[in-house]
């Protein structure tokens, strides 16, 4: 009963880890809980005939991790050699390994809820539906992404 | 309940269930036996009855306790020889064994569960039989028995002294014994009487002290009077008033007034007044069965649904060899560091080899704690085949072999219900009525035959009947009106394909829908439930002959056998489950042997046309060269892979240059690499760039974004740690072959093709000396090239680790007199099977495969090991007799147990029928060899008349299919037309094995094609029809 609104007030108050990363010069961050590591060195075996946004498999310490290019699905095009880009391991619900293929991770950011806006489509170049809110960081926009949407599967 | 309780519960489940599953089985066996009773297996089910019957009586579950109690006083009278287990008394043992297993998968409805029908079905068998027994007993018997006596003698004891018996868990009775009669207790002298009775307890008090009594027994001067008796036993009143065959009115229980302490087992006895007389189970009026009899299915599904508890049982022995593999592999680990900081490369790599050794070991130990026999599934159709046999009123009997062989546990409790499928099918569907089988000749005995093997490092599962076979006319008739199928499609497909229609969703042939089977659903479920399991299944089916199901599973889904094959710079894995055959085409053969028609694209491998499918061109992988004459990197717009100019089309002049640049179409030369595959339902090639090892890959799942595009069914990391993804076949075959163009292509292709001659397909190795030898290429299962250390030699006999096991090798100059083998850092080891094992013939290089007419001239070097010589494209080249060669070399391999068995067994023959001399003698040679007698004859003329002349002693036809004057087929058409050779088995044995010739020798009346030479097969498919005769 109260607890929601406790949890509500508390999403106000409460400070969450932020990690800032770039993608095709678009800033983003997801909520540090939900990453296992980010890797560097790691090799991409394309997977033909996968969804165009899937850029293939990595082998993650014997577990096979599907690689998305994120920048894909959120419609921006990356100029970034591929060699020099990063990849962010996360676990999602079904207990698969997803790595997300970026091209720079930039900073780990403190926020609490009362920094987070609600998302005004032209603020950013990724699509409103992908992103949870907008918050600052100097003078840069942070998209922070809803990773659940961008990964639905229709 | 507490969790002690919960878990001592648990282990009586799981115990109990054991007990039930074993005992199904020796009832089956009990009944089969029938009057002739097998004491030991009697005893068995009585012990695991009473087990169970003890342990819920401890946990106070006493709905099972008493109808295990009814069944142990059946089971009793059985064991004493006083009841015949017939039919009806197995059944409701079974039945009742049901509700049992039925409780104890769902405990919970144990209180409250309603036994008093199953009770009462018991108690109707165990009165019957009493009533038959005490009839005759109380006619010999009229003199001691009566109303029951005083009791003096219970006064002569104690209730304190009673009562401390009843607390030690006895029962006490009394009674009076005439030991001047013991033949009216069913025993031939006073003293076995009494001896039995201190077996099974202690005699309290007696009218006359007991040393007296065997004093007089022993003299034999015993006076006529009846002796009364105060007795304490642990068994219950109504098994020692059959163990003592005492009339029931006789014996007394003597029950103290506390009735609480009087009982020691919660057995559901009654417990009021001193002394009461044992109730004898009244004969109630005839029992309407009431309780619906289960499907038998549905239990054997029921019970693989519900395990209770998620344990596997391990052997000790297993976990010692665990404990020390783990040991040595610390000491493995320590050495290699050792020598990684020493940096000695030698120790290095002996560490490794020695860490390759003990991981292969561990592997195959954790995997075997797994593994099943699949004996545990198959044991159950006994009885589903007893059962539905007689609701159907068909005579069926089920052999079953292989039970040995064993499956991952996941595998084995997936299986057991698309199998009852299928066994159900064809008990349903499949076999005749009595009456039908004796209108058209055939046995009025049935048989469905379970078979499981190894066979290329999958497991084999075979379900085969003798019934009707499946009208492949009617499946098409069905398959158009459902429209599954087009008419034209339909018209355009092998009988094959089309017996395949049945694992199609909605599927059903049956014209009326049974309660067993023929609603529509199933055969599809069947074929989903082994992909799923990465295996595959095929039909086939004779009509009129019957119809054999063939289920391929992996051993294990964790790790699975696998070819790596390359496109472009990428490495995928086929499954060996789905692999047949690896076809290199020859860039000049390749316009001859590949044809595009529109889309699709043929291989004609042998006298078949195989639809391929170009990995390159499905995954859109782009192709690159090197310009030839600029040298830049260009992409490869060539469309058609197939379009490939052979050399003489080439100007000589490129030529040159492709070969100087090391151009790819020069390197690759244009040669085809094919990986022939199936699926179970089709077969078809898929063209790959090049071909690496068979490894055995751990299937690692992949992410779902990835599992949609139903290309893939999971990922492997390579030895470099890269992921390597696994091709799904049946995925690329639905989605990727199209089904109606092809039959269209195939029919425009096959017009134009040519006839073929009776040709064998072998395989030219090289030995020593550049000397040439062949043999055939269908008994040869693998090719392996090996490293000359991996050859090792023990007590003179040379053989190889493979597949973790130890594989003998052989070698033609061990046996013949040619030259020995060169050394060479490589051999290259030509496997194929003895008694169902892999064995290898060791050879220095493997030349070609040939079609070849194979005229082999017997007369010159025929020596032990080799058949003949023949002139193979202009080379004087042996024959080879593998098995000749490994027997030579291991003579146990020769003696099977079996052929003793049935060489003596009834005489008949075996006719051989062949247009070559070579053939023909290689063939009634091991033939006669496995025990048969054999008559030979040229060809269908003379054999027909052999047939006619000799009509009596014929008992299978062997015939080659391609002759003069009259081939095997009409042979077998003549053949069929003779009243008395209707159902003779006719193998027919061919060097062509193909689906084309395959369907006109079934449609001609052949029970089954093999391949000419295959000695293993040939003789078990002898033996198998023997047996059925």
């Amino acid at each position: 009963m109260s607890t929601t609104t406790e949890a509500q007030a508390n999403s106000k108050t409460v400070v969450r880890d932020i990690l800032l990363f770039n993608v095709a010069n678009t800033l983003c961050g997801i909520d540090v809980l939900l990453i296992q590591e980010v890797r560097k060195d790691f090799e991409i075996t394309p997977v033909p005939l996968a969804p165009d946004y899937v850029s293939g498999v990595m082998n993650l310490r014997g577990e096979i991790a599907t690689v998305f290019d994120l920048g894909l699905k959120l419609g921006l095009q990356s100029e970034m050699d591929p060699k020099l880009r990063k990849v962010i391991v996360l676990k999602n619900r079904g207990g698969e390994f997803e790595g997300l293929l970026v091209d720079d991770v930039a900073d780990v950011m403190q926020i609490t809820g009362n920094d987070v806006n609600s998302a005004p489509g032209h603020l950013t170049s990724v699509k409103p539906e992908f992103v949870e809110g907008i918050c600052r960081q100097d003078e840069d926009l942070v998209a922070l992404l809803n990773l659940h949407v961008i990964f639905e599967k229709k | 309940m507490t969790t002690t309780d919960e878990s001592i519960l648990k282990e009586f489940l799981a115990e109990a269930l054991d007990h039930l599953d074993g005992i199904e089985d020796s009832l089956l066996q009990i009944e089969g036996d029938g009057a002739n009773i097998n004491e030991e297996l009697v005893n068995k089910v009585f012990r695991a009855v009473h087990t169970i019957k003890g342990g819920a009586g401890f946990l106070n579950l006493q709905k099972i306790s008493q109808v295990c109690h009814a069944q142990e006083n059946i089971l009793n009278l059985v064991r004493n020889r006083k009841l015949v287990p017939t039919n009806p008394v197995t059944t409701t043992l079974l039945i009742t064994l049901d509700t049992i297993k039925g409780l104890l998968l769902d405990i919970s409805l144990e209180a409250a569960a309603d036994v008093s029908t199953e009770l009462a079905r018991l108690n109707t068998i165990l009165a019957a039989a009493e009533a038959g027994m005490n009839e005759s007993q109380m006619a010999s018997n009229s003199g001691p028995g009566g109303a029951p006596a005083e009791r003096p003698l219970k006064d002569s004891v104690s209730d304190d002294q009673l009562d401390s018996w009843r607390r030690k868990g006895f029962w006490v009775f009394e009674f009076k014994i005439d030991f001047s009669d013991p033949k009216s207790y069913g025993y031939m002298t006073g003293d076995s009487l009494l001896s039995v009775m201190e077996k099974t307890g202690t005699i309290i008090a007696s009218s006359m002290p007991i040393n007296d009594l065997k004093v007089r027994l022993g003299k034999g001067t015993f006076e006529d009077v009846p002796v009364d008796l105060l007795y304490a036993s642990i068994l219950e009143p109504d098994l020692i008033r059959q163990m003592l065959r005492l009339p029931v009115t006789d014996i007394h229980q003597v029950v103290s007034q506390d009735s609480k302490a009087s009982t020691p087992a919660p057995a559901p006895v009654p417990k009021a007044g001193m002394v009461s007389t044992i109730p004898s189970p009244t004969v109630s009026s005839p029992i309407v069965v009431s309780i619906p009899v289960p499907p038998p299915g549905e239990v054997a599904q029921h019970a693989v649904a519900a395990e209770p508890a998620d344990k596997i049982k391990v052997s000790l022995s297993v976990i010692d060899n665990l404990m020390s593999l783990a040991g040595e592999l610390v000491l493995a680990r320590n050495q290699l560091i050792q020598s990684v900081s020493s940096k000695d490369i030698e120790a290095i790599d002996r560490s490794a080899r020695q860490l390759n050794f003990i991981t292969s070991e561990l592997q195959m130990n954790i995997m075997s704690t797994r593994m099943q026999p699949v004996g545990n599934v198959f044991n159950k159709f006994r009885r589903i085949v007893r059962d539905m046999g007689q609701k159907l009123g068909k005579h069926v009997q089920i052999l079953i072999s292989g039970e040995e062989v064993e499956l991952d546990k996941n595998i084995i409790e997936a299986i057991g219900d698309p199998l009852t499928h299928i066994v159900r099918n064809s008990m349903d569907h499949g076999i005749e009525t009595v009456e039908t089988r004796e209108a058209i000749g055939k046995a009025a005995m049935a048989t469905i035959q379970l078979v499981a093997r190894h066979e290329a490092g999958m497991v084999v599962l075979e379900v085969s009947d003798d019934g009707a076979g499946i009208d492949a006319a009617r499946v098409k008739r069905k398959a158009i009106e459902k429209s599954v199928v087009t008419a034209q499609a339909a018209e355009m497909m092998t009988e094959k394909e089309i017996l395949n229609l049945v694992f199609l969703p909605g599927f059903s042939t049956a014209d009326k829908v049974t309660d067993i089977s023929g609603r529509g659903v199933g055969m599809d479920v069947v074929r989903t439930t082994f992909a799923k399991l990465g295996g595959s299944v095929d039909i086939v089916s004779v009509f009129g002959k019957g119809t054999t199901l063939q289920i391929r599973l992996p051993l294990t889904l964790a790790i699975i056998p696998a070819l790596m094959v390359k496109v472009a710079d990428m490495v995928f894995a086929v499954p060996q489950v789905n692999l047949q055959e690896l076809v290199r085409v020859a860039p000049d053969q390749v316009k001859k042997r590949i044809n595009r028609v529109g889309d699709a694209v043929f291989l004609r491998l042998r006298d078949e046309l195989l639809p391929l499918l170009s990995i390159r061109e499905i995954l859109k992988v782009k192709s690159y060269f090197t310009d030839p004459i600029t040298g830049e990197e260009r992409e490869d717009k060539r469309q058609f892979w197939d379009r490939r100019k052979t050399d003489e089309e080439v100007s000589e002049e490129i030529r040159n240059l492709r070969q100087k640049t090391g151009d790819r179409r020069s390197r690759m030369g244009g040669s085809v690499k094919i990986a022939v595959v199936t699926t179970g339902h089709i077969r078809f090639g898929i063209v790959v760039d090049g071909f690496q090892d068979t490894e055995e890959v751990v299937l690692k799942p992949l992410g779902s974004h990835i599992k949609e595009c139903r290309f893939y069914s999971g990922a492997t990391i390579l030895g470099d740690g890269r992921p390597a993804l696994i091709f799904d076949i049946s995925g690329v075959a639905e989605h990727w072959l199209n089904i109606a163009t092809l039959q269209d292509a195939r029919e425009s292709i096959s017009s134009k093709q040519t006839t073929k001659e009776d040709v064998q397909a072998l395989i030219i190795l090289k030995g020593g000396g550049e000397q040439f030898y062949a043999a055939p290429l269908g008994l040869i299962t693998r090719i392996e090239q090996v490293d000359a250390k991996q050859i090792e030699k023990v007590g003179g006999k040379v053989h190889m680790q493979y597949r973790n096991a130890i594989m003998p090798l052989y070698t033609v100059d061990g046996i013949a007199k040619v030259e020995a083998l060169p050394e060479q850092d490589f051999y290259y080891v030509v496997l194929f099977k003895m008694q169902k094992k892999d064995v290898g013939l060791i050879v220095a290089e493997i030349v070609d495969t040939v079609e070849t007419k194979a005229i082999v001239d017997q007369s010159a070097y025929h020596q032990n090991g080799i058949m003949g010589t023949s002139i193979i494209d202009g080379r004087t080249t042996f024959m080879l007799d593998l098995y000749g060669i490994a027997v030579g070399q291991n003579p146990e391999l020769g003696h099977t147990p079996v052929v003793a068995q049935v060489a003596g067994s009834v005489e008949t023959k075996v006719l051989v029928v062949d247009d070559s001399l070579f053939f023909r003698t290689q063939i009634q040679k091991f033939v006669e060899e496995a025990g048969f007698k054999t008559l030979t004859a040229e060809d269908g003329v003379q054999a027909l008349e052999m047939m006619k002349d000799s009509a009596n002693v014929i008992s299978m036809l062997l015939t080659d299919i391609e002759m003069p004057n009259m081939d095997g087929l009409e042979l077998t058409r003549h053949v069929r037309d003779l009243p008395q050779f209707k159902n003779l088995p006719i193998l027919a044995i061919t060097s062509l094995m193909g689906s084309d010739a395959e369907k006109r020798g079934l449609e001609a009346g052949v029970n089954e094609y093999q391949i000419k030479l295959d000695r293993e097969k040939i003789v078990d498919r002898l033996r198998f029809y023997h047996k059925v005769k």
